[in-house]
């Protein structure tokens, strides 16, 4: 019986190590948070508590209220334009490109940006779109313009387009693995059967690529949620996202609880946005055997 | 003949409470090449893969040459297997696949060199020492399998389907090289599969495995002309399962009355009592197509229509209607000889008859009840 | 060609291979390559202007371009604050990775090859750093940091990035674990080798591209990181929040600089990962 106690000691070397871990340095955090989010503030420090102020703020003081929905507004917009140019794009990858090769080598241009800094993707719109900007400049040398243009940076519309540009890359990602998946058979399958080329585009293949659509949406809305870069530089006064605030409460304000209230806010959004959409790509997944 | 394995009451229950085998006791012989046959789920693989080391039984003992191995690890049993889709190692070339479990066994090495290239000549593949299995066929990676099990030279060569992967054609001469090797090195080997041909080819003995427990064992004629459940008489080969009433039992004979049929079985175990309801497995080849005196005295004459006619190549396969809805599938070979009577049309009618020696009668209403295992 | 068609029979119709009708299928293979040039474009252009500008002389990033000079990379590489900032970035991604691949691999390993009770909640929970938004990452460590009383330095902001990219190690290696036929683990124990050394002989060389893949990624994003690093740095700064700091401040042309050595560097390890990755495979085909 020796090796069955050996089995056991290994078994639970291999998972109590990892899980003791994990617990330590992730749930923990996360309970403490929460337990803050329940604390009082006394300027400039916070005493244990356990009472809904923090969350009530949230919700009774409009700005907070204006912050949370500017700040699911423009994570939906990024969505919706990452999806405009990254579906066009891999559909003419996989169902128009012939030669694998050009294929996986425009596929993977596509990605390579997600290696660059993201702080220097950010910064490069700061220096095109500026007033005194690239853009800007260039409109004026080529005489397009007088002045510079001064609503192309420090709004919603340069944050969007920033955000936009920095997640396009996880948009491609997975529709292209879905529309790669989709049996050629299918597509020829409806054609034979007399259905046009929109009509199967839009009968077979964009329902099928639903799946990679909604997890595309998933990545950019819940990054684009939680940024708290793009805000700063390009987003100007009126563009402050819900990041944006709790690093004010951690820092300047010196208002943790409220802060973590706040964090379990965003945590909580995110968390029923990625279980929703979990939930409805395993309904909608199908089998392709 | 000693055993070199004894499976003693062994049990192995699945998480979720399913019992993949279920009290299971055999003894291999030391030279005998085993086979166990039986469907996906029905243990055999569990069972192999409990002798393998690769899963403990819940209850019971594996005693291997004498020596209790239930509870040791893999590594540390002197049996090695034939992994179904062969298992080598993508990363490493073929002759260090071979060569694999030669490094850990303290050889030194030049000495396993010697056996690798041993190996590797014997399985004629010297050329390719240095290309990775990703580069071979499928034939070719199962030779390097077999190698590979049997470098280590194991008490016991454990195959787990072990033909799964091959196409009809290399099938049949892989079964003929197997059996060879075996005649050849007299090894122990143990062999799980799922079809009967192979099992029925080349095994000393079989073992019908079903729901987790053994069915039946015995010899490859022996289960084939004898077998002890209608579930093995439908496993092994095909046979046509006959509905009937005795109606005589005496003097090692029976009568059975089936419909508008009266068959005499020749009894090989007790007497079933007059007025049972009976099942008669009749094999399709036993079947002869005649009547009257073209038939060896003894024999049932029956008559039938013919009712379809199925051409299978070198034989045709005939579906003759006995009356009571009772249809007997026989096999006819197709020979050059002159003597075979001629067929009559599809609706005609046929004589036929058979040696109630060849019929084998089970109690109980047809269904496959598998539970009078030896 | 017209060699060829004199040597058809008279009768024979002169047929060139026919192309596929001029529809609306070439209309929408145009139409959807202009898209993506145009998106390739957009993916490209700002990364470009950044590099171009690096060796402009204007002092403001500005049309028309100045001279060309590589006097911002001078001052950037003299700027001992910078150089300090890029020194503790390496310090940071190298432990950081040490972190990741010391307790993802393993976590990998427990997840695809062990059952235990629990296991699916602990599944979802060593993916969150990942799926969150960073600053949650960030800020939760900071309220752990500062209920243990752990004073705020790189060594917190080390411990910070173990924790929030070993999700990519993970999910990476368990990936790979999964898809790898199982019973090469079995055959090697079958062949009389211990668990211990088929992790070393088996299973490492069979997960290598994993873990090579998720290292580099790691390692970059890392080098990156601003939100973790934000809330968990203490007096020294890295690359990132000296850039981040320093961008803040007003922008100058020795950020290009620093920048284009930045993207130079990734996009060199990217091109030197993907030939010592791909190469082989390709290279065992040919033969």
């Amino acid at each position: 019986m020796r090796y069955a106690r050996r089995r056991r000691l290994e078994f639970a070397a291999l998972v109590s190590a990892p899980v003791i871990w994990w617990v330590v340095v992730l749930l923990v955090p996360y309970i403490i948070m929460l337990m803050i989010s329940f604390y009082r503030t006394q300027f400039p420090f916070h005493v244990p508590d356990f009472q809904i102020a923090n969350y009530l703020k949230i919700f009774a003081e409009s700005q907070y209220v204006t912050i949370l929905l500017r700040s699911l507004k423009i994570s939906i917009f990024v969505s919706i334009v990452t999806f405009a140019l990254a579906y066009p794009l891999t559909y003419f990858l996989v169902f128009k490109v012939r030669s694998p090769r050009v294929r996986t080598i425009i596929y993977v241009a596509t990605i390579v940006p997600l290696w660059v800094s993201y702080l220097l993707r950010v910064y490069t719109w700061k220096i095109v779109l500026g007033t005194e900007g690239i853009l800007n400049t260039f409109l004026i040398w080529v005489g397009v313009v007088n002045e510079p243009i001064e609503v192309l940076i420090y709004n919603q519309f340069a944050m969007v387009i920033t955000m936009a540009y920095i997640f396009t890359p996880f948009m491609v990602m997975p529709i292209y693995a879905t529309l790669e998946k989709i049996p050629r058979s299918l597509i020829e399958g409806s054609k034979d059967l007399g259905v046009g080329s929109i009509g199967t585009f839009l009968r077979i293949t964009l329902p099928l690529s639903v799946p990679g659509i909604l997890v595309g949406f998933t990545f950019t809305f819940c990054f684009s949620f939680g940024d708290f870069i793009s805000p700063r530089l390009v987003g100007g006064p009126y563009s402050n996202m819900i990041s944006n605030v709790i690093s004010t409460q951690f820092g300047q304000a010196m208002d943790w609880p409220f802060g973590s209230a706040l964090s379990m806010i965003m945590l909580f959004i995110v968390l029923a946005v990625i279980t929703a959409s979990d939930r409805f790509e395993r309904a909608g997944r199908l089998d392709l055997g | 003949m000693a055993a070199i394995l004894e499976i003693q009451n062994v049990t192995k229950t699945f998480r979720g409470g399913v019992r993949a085998v279920d009290d299971v006791t055999l003894a291999v012989e030391e030279g005998e090449f085993l086979t166990i046959l039986g469907p996906s789920g029905c243990g055999k693989t569990t069972t192999l893969r409990m002798v393998g080391g690769f899963e403990y039984p819940d209850a019971g003992r594996i005693v291997l040459d004498g020596r209790d191995v239930t509870d040791l690890p893999p590594y540390r049993r002197p049996v090695n297997m034939m992994f179904q889709d062969f298992a080598l190692f993508p990363h490493l070339t073929v002759a260090q696949n071979i060569g694999y479990g030669l490094s850990i066994a303290g050889m030194s090495r030049r000495e396993a060199a010697r056996e690798v290239e041993d190996a590797l000549r014997t399985i004629e593949l010297l050329d390719k020492a240095d290309r990775r299995p990703a580069e071979l066929s499928i034939g070719q990676k199962q030779r390097v399998a077999l190698a590979r099990a049997l470098i280590r030279r194991p008490k016991i060569l454990l195959l787990d389907e072990p033909m799964s992967a091959l196409d009809a054609k290399l099938r049949e001469s892989m079964q003929v090289e197997l059996k060879r090797l075996h005649d050849q090195i007299g090894l122990t080997f143990m062999m799980v599969t799922h079809d009967q041909t192979e099992a029925l080819v080349m095994s000393d003995r079989i073992v019908v495995m079903d729901v987790g427990r053994i069915v039946q064992a015995g010899t490859p004629t022996e289960l084939y002309d004898r077998p002890g459940t209608p579930y093995v008489a439908n496993f092994l080969g095909t046979s046509n399962m006959v509905a009937g009433t005795v109606t005589e039992a005496a003097d090692g004979t029976a009568r059975v009355s089936c419909g508008a049929a009266d068959i005499s079985v020749a009894l090989q175990g007790a007497a079933p009592a007059v007025g049972a309801r009976v099942t008669l497995s009749i094999r399709p080849e036993k079947v002869v197509l005649g009547g009257g005196s073209d038939l060896p005295g003894g024999f049932n004459s029956l008559s039938g229509q013919l009712r379809d006619v199925f051409f299978h190549g070198d034989s045709v396969r005939l579906a003759i209607d006995i009356g009571a809805e009772r249809l007997l599938n026989v096999h006819r070979q197709l020979e050059t000889g002159l003597q075979q009577m001629p067929l009559p049309p599809v609706g005609g009618t046929v004589s036929l008859g058979f040696d109630p020696a060849s019929v084998i009668l089970f109690t109980g209403p047809g269904d496959a009840s598998a539970d009078d295992a030896e | 060609m017209a060699t060829l068609d004199r040597d058809l029979p008279s009768g024979a119709v002169r047929q060139r291979p026919r192309r596929r009708p001029r529809s609306d299928r070439d209309l929408s293979y145009r139409a959807l390559a202009v898209v993506t040039g145009c998106v390739l474009a957009f993916l490209y252009a700002p990364i470009a202007t950044l590099m171009i500008f690096s060796f402009n002389d204007n002092k403001v990033m500005r049309l028309p371009f100045g001279d060309w000079t590589l006097q911002w990379y001078v001052k950037a590489f003299t700027n001992p604050q910078l150089l300090a900032a890029v020194g503790n970035s390496l310090i940071v991604a190298v432990c950081a990775l040490a972190i990741c691949l010391a307790i993802g691999i393993p976590t990998a390993l427990a997840l695809s090859r062990y059952d235990f009770p629990g296991k699916t909640v602990f599944r979802r929970l060593v993916i969150l750093p990942i799926t969150l938004p960073g600053i949650i990452t960030g800020v939760s460590m900071l309220s752990f940091f500062s209920q243990l009383g752990v004073e705020l330095s790189l060594t917190t902001v080390i411990l910070g990035h173990g924790t929030a990219f070993a999700a990519i190690v993970i999910t990476s290696v368990y990936a790979r674990l999964e898809r790898f036929d199982r019973r090469i683990i079995e055959a090697s124990a079958d062949l009389g080798v211990t668990p211990l050394r088929t992790f070393w002989k088996v299973t490492l060389p069979n997960i290598k591209t994993s873990i090579i893949g998720s290292s580099l990624l790691v390692f970059t994003l890392s080098f990156d990181e601003i939100p973790v690093t934000f809330f968990l740095t203490g007096r020294d700064n890295t690359l990132p929040m000296y850039i981040w700091s320093a961008i803040r401040r007003g922008i100058t042309p020795e950020i290009n600089a620093i920048g284009t050595v930045i993207i130079a560097v990734s996009i060199i390890l990217i091109v030197v990962s993907a030939v010592i990755l791909i190469q082989p495979a390709e290279r065992r085909r040919e033969r």
